[in-house]
């Protein structure tokens, strides 16, 4: 129950703002799924009418009857025709509203979100999560609503016919709820104390499956086949204890619908016949219509349980979400983005949280060279993407900025769309830049030139295709450069090359540079470093493997 | 390939499930006769069975609505605990070439396809068992309008095959959707780190978002399409059986007067929706089925060969050797029969696959000599391969470190665990992974080292030993790795060089 309340209130805080998933339609659904029940329960009442007529009126079907009984199951037919349209339109644009949610939260968020994942976990969380979330708030959330007001109006509607049956009824349906919730908790408790065996378990086949080559070269097939065969039946017979008690839960449903309706059959049956004389005469007639009637205590309670999966699936897609649905806020910073005017930025009092990481006194001039120094995991790639507005914090550079980290990408696009990303260029400003990078001489080799589409398997080695990188970043003609160890993927000749590319385009860049490959710390104005979450302003200070390098030695 | 040959029906769960569905119609259906009987009824009406029946029925619909589920639910488990174990036993000695997605999605299919009882056939067998006995009663008691039960009939039959047809189709094209957005969605992603450029690059050509997108809209419209189908299939059903109820009820003539008999059949067309509902309702599971059953046949694997391990005596020599079809350079080596031999390299000079090459996991071109006597492409017993990517398996430690069928004593595993130094990782019973103890990156990669070592192999192939490792662990990890290379051979392929590093040979991508 609190979870369920959790999920609804991180839907409404999170996700249902500025418009989306307005309040409108999900009372439209409810109610046209309610006006769909009523139009049944007075057809039903026609329909009761015209046996009635069969058999203790003597006489043949009477046309106002017919005519009603039509008008109930035509609206109950059109009802249904737009609940199902409009259940699908209503998902539809709220996928789509979410998944602009979504790109506006990677737009703003960038590489600094996408790189703690594989591509694989963003497409799960793109094409299931998302949808996910809405199945549970246009079926399960209106089927939820819906389950309570149609046994009210049923309900009030057995009453007004039949005092006794109503007030049975009444006495008796809340047991419903209470066994339901009294089975789901010895469920819930019993799943929690199987847990973490059914979690284990459960993963035991996708983990095997992926270590396919491991098993093959250990010789171990048969070893691990065994294994994943008792796993399997260990997982099979706890899950067994589990679902064993939780299917009770749809068990008190049937046993309550189908008892109900056995036994108002069997009293009106006996009232008919004169057999009973206990509560207010009963007519065939009205006899009948409340055998028809009573289901729709419980049948809208039963469907719920069959969106009762999209319950679990929802709060699975509450923890993967999080607020990637929410509306980008706009960072509080301190300054606008103002590209000719950078000249000097102060970093005073700038704190950031998760990590936390704080600064104060520091300054970037127009034209600095900064090493950044600090041991892996102290903080500085998230520092930079601060920086750059990625992540938030109290201050990002007022100016726009490049970054280069080492996952270098290479699109599958010509060679010239890799370095002009859609932007116009002359194709001298291409060369030119080449020739900065040292690379006329690679791409005069290439069948068509500029022209040349890369591919899935670029023709380049890991150096070369930083070079690329480089030269689309001097393309752009950004003021500030975030380099983010560049170069720690390469060999040592390969980084050299690289780092004296890099100082001789860089002259009149402003650059910030964290590297645990040796630089020439002559070449920089400045040296910071990330320290127990603070950065401070550092004389140079040796945080590379020692002299992390050199093929010389051999 | 083949997975899901005979499987026994499961007879028993199916005909629990027609027995709790028929039982529901039945009480429905009695109860109304028994209430329309009694108003009708004389003097000589035996009130009391049709009662008993009554509640007997509801009783068996209940007992048996119970016993269907846990049947049915236990039929599932077993089945797709079959349907891995055998899925796994076809996967020895064979790779899955498909990307990390298929390994998920497998498990997914397999699941689907052992649900395939449950979720469609159980539901069909029932419409037809009521169908059936809802025609014989009919035409066992001649009841009027049995012209129009048939029609209800063919009428189901038609939409029927209508929604399995474009069900399969929707489901084609949702196939597809889905295989277009997770290509272009990788290409996305794999770009984020060059986003504030291509940002940067399109804020002059105004577009609205300037990051090129893909959009799972496609696939959801897919989805709903598949959804939408099943509910016209029924919507059409039950607003026919309202016409054909109208039908019935206008054109009644005297013979149904006081004839308890004759409510069954505009009862049966009056609840229609509810109890032949869910056979159409369940096709989408049917298409599911179909295409988790194709994806489970159309399994790509690449096999390797298993080779008996060659007595390495003196050397090993590589000649125009490189991997197949990956555009890594050919090399020409010859590998001393011991000492650390290291591959030197930028990331995506092919190191990786050269190394996995010469153990034998991907095939290669050119000659891989031992001894002077050419060998089969193929893996050999007791080379190993350590991935880049620590592989941490779902088990305890003690699984995890001693995988190979070799008997290894508790020193040995904390003598190897102490110079990894992994000495902290003291509990043999603990269980790592999902569920239990997540060692750090660098944990993970010493201790896939540490499993390697214990094995024993006479050539030890390493890749990328230091990335990700601080200082005093590259100088731990090296000094192992050295102390093994005294008497084996190790191979490493490497980007990082500790100022320590002495290599007997180095052989250089770049």
């Amino acid at each position: 129950m609190k979870q369920r309340n959790q999920l609804a209130a991180w839907f409404e805080s999170q996700v249902a703002t500025e418009g989306v998933a307005k309040r409108d339609t999900l009372f439209l659904l409810v109610a046209l799924k309610v006006l769909r029940a009523l139009s049944f329960i007075l057809g039903y009442w026609f329909f009761a009418a015209i046996v009635h007529a069969w058999m203790v009126g003597q006489s043949l079907t009477a046309k106002a009857d017919l005519y009603g009984l039509a008008t109930c199951l035509i609206s109950a037919s059109v009802f249904q025709l737009v609940v199902n349209w409009q259940t699908s339109k209503a998902k539809l644009t709220l996928l789509n509203q979410l998944e602009h949610r979504l790109l506006q939260q990677f737009q703003r968020q960038q590489h600094a979100l996408i790189r703690h994942h594989s591509s694989f976990y963003w497409q799960t969380l793109w094409l299931k999560h998302i949808p996910a979330v809405v199945h549970w708030h246009f079926d399960y959330r209106v089927q939820q609503m819906v389950a309570v007001t149609v046994p009210v109006f049923t309900l009030v509607a057995i009453l007004w016919q039949n005092s006794l049956i109503g007030l049975t009824l009444l006495i008796t349906l809340p047991v419903v709820p209470l066994f339901m919730v009294i089975v789901g908790k010895g469920a819930a408790s019993l799943h929690r104390k199987h847990f973490i065996a059914l979690e284990r378990l459960g993963s035991l086949f996708v983990d095997r499956l992926a270590a396919l080559p491991l098993i093959a070269s250990f010789r171990v097939h048969d070893k691990q086949q065994t294994l994943i065969t008792n796993a399997s039946e260990q997982l099979n017979q706890r899950t067994m204890k589990v679902v064993g008690v939780a299917f009770l839960s749809t068990t008190v449903l049937d046993f309550f619908a189908t008892l109900a309706v056995a036994l108002i059959a069997v009293f009106i049956g006996f009232k008919l016949l004169g057999e009973f004389s206990l509560g207010p005469d009963i007519s065939l007639h009205v006899g009948l219509w409340i055998l028809l009637t009573a289901p729709f205590l419980l049948t809208e309670l039963k469907a719920l349980g069959q969106f009762y999966h999209q319950k679990a699936e929802a709060e699975a897609a509450q923890v993967a979400l999080q607020d990637l649905l929410s509306v980008p806020e706009q960072h509080e910073t301190n300054n606008a983005v103002n590209d000719s005017a950078f000249q000097q930025f102060t970093l005073d009092h700038f704190v950031m949280h998760n990590p936390t990481l704080t600064a104060h006194g520091l300054t970037l001039a127009r034209g600095d060279k900064i090493q950044l120094h600090g041991k892996s995991g102290a903080g500085k790639s998230v520092f930079m993407e601060a920086l750059a507005g990625q992540l938030p914090a109290t201050h990002k550079l007022p100016t726009s900025v490049a970054m280069l980290n080492q996952d270098v990408v290479v699109l599958p696009t010509t060679l010239k769309e890799n370095l002009t990303l859609g932007a116009v260029y002359s194709d001298d400003a291409i060369w030119h830049v080449l020739a900065q990078v040292e690379l006329t001489e690679w791409a005069q080799k290439l069948p068509q030139e500029l022209a040349t589409p890369m591919g899935e398997h670029p023709p380049l080695s890991g150096g070369q295709a930083q070079r690329l990188a480089l030269a689309r970043m001097l393309l752009q003609q950004v003021d500030v450069w975030l380099l983010d160890e560049p170069t720690a993927h390469l060999s040592t000749s390969q980084h050299k090359l690289l780092t004296r590319i890099i100082q001789h385009v860089c002259v009149d860049k402003t650059v910030l540079w964290a590297s645990h490959k040796p630089l020439d710390s002559a070449w920089f104005t400045q040296h910071w470093q990330v320290l127990n979450g603070e950065v401070v302003k550092g004389n140079e200070v040796n945080d590379h493997l020692p002299g992390a390098t050199n093929e010389e030695a051999f | 390939m083949k997975v899901e040959n005979v499987m026994k029906t499961p007879w028993l769960s199916l005909l629990l499930a027609v027995v709790h569905a028929c039982a529901g119609l039945l009480v429905l259906i009695v109860s109304s006769w028994f209430i329309a009987a009694s108003s009708v009824a004389g003097l000589q009406f035996n009130y009391m069975l049709p009662a008993v029946v009554i509640r007997g029925l509801a009783l068996t619909r209940i007992a048996s609505g119970y016993a269907n589920m846990w049947l049915g639910h236990r039929d599932l488990l077993d089945r797709t605990g079959v349907l891995r174990t055998r899925l796994f036993a076809q996967l020895r000695d064979r790779i899955i070439a498909t990307r990390a997605t298929g390994v998920e999605a497998l498990a997914n299919d397999t699941e689907t396809v052992a649900a395939i009882y449950v979720a469609w056939a159980g539901h069909q067998a029932s419409a037809i068992a009521m169908l059936v006995a809802a025609l014989g009663v009919s035409v066992w008691f001649a009841l009027d309008g049995i012209v129009a039960f048939i029609l209800l009939t063919c009428v189901w039959v038609i939409i029927a095959t209508l929604t399995a047809w474009h069900g399969l189709k929707v489901a084609l094209l949702q196939a597809q959707c889905d295989a277009d957005f997770r290509f272009d969605s990788e290409h996305f992603f794999a770009s984020s780190s060059i986003w504030n450029l291509i940002q940067r690059a399109n804020t002059t050509s105004e577009v609205a978002s300037s990051i090129p997108a893909p959009s799972a809209r496609k696939v959801w419209q897919a989805e709903q399409r598949q959804q939408l189908n099943a509910q016209h299939g029924l919507w059409v059903l039950q607003s026919i059986a309202f016409v054909l109820l109208m039908v019935v009820l206008a054109s009644a003539d005297a013979t149904v007067i006081s004839q308890p008999l004759a409510v069954i059949i505009p009862m049966l067309l009056l609840a229609s929706g509810d109890w032949l509902g869910r056979s159409l309702l369940t096709w989408p599971s049917y298409s599911r089925f179909k295409h988790s059953q194709q994806a489970l046949h159309s399994i790509t694997t690449e096999t390797i060969t298993p080779l008996h391990e060659p007595n390495l005596m003196q050397s090993i020599d590589l000649i125009g050797f490189a991997p197949l079809n990956r555009s890594v350079k050919t090399i020409n080596e010859t590998l001393p029969n011991k000492g650390l031999v290291v591959l030197a390299g930028s990331s995506g000079s092919g190191k990786s696959s050269l190394l996995q090459a010469l153990a034998g996991l991907i095939p290669f071109t050119g000659e891989r000599l031992v001894d002077e006597v050419r060998t089969e492409q193929g893996l050999f017993e007791n080379w190993l391969y350590v991935d880049q990517k620590p592989h941490i398996l779902q088990a305890t430690l003690r699984a995890n470190l001693c995988l190979s069928e070799k008997t290894i004593d508790d020193q040995h595993i904390n003598a190897v665990l102490q110079e990894l130094g992994l000495a902290h990782f003291t509990k043999f019973d603990e269980w790592l992974g999902v569920g239990g103890r997540k060692p750090s990156g660098g944990e993970s990669k010493r201790l896939t080292l540490a499993r390697a070592l214990l094995a024993q192999p006479r050539v030890l192939l390493v890749d990328e030993p230091f990335e990700g490792l601080d200082e005093q662990a590259t100088r731990l990890t090296l000094d192992t790795l050295e102390a093994y290379a005294h008497n084996q051979l190790v191979i490493i392929a490497t980007h990082i060089f500790p100022p320590e590093l002495v290599a007997d040979k180095q052989i250089t991508l770049d």
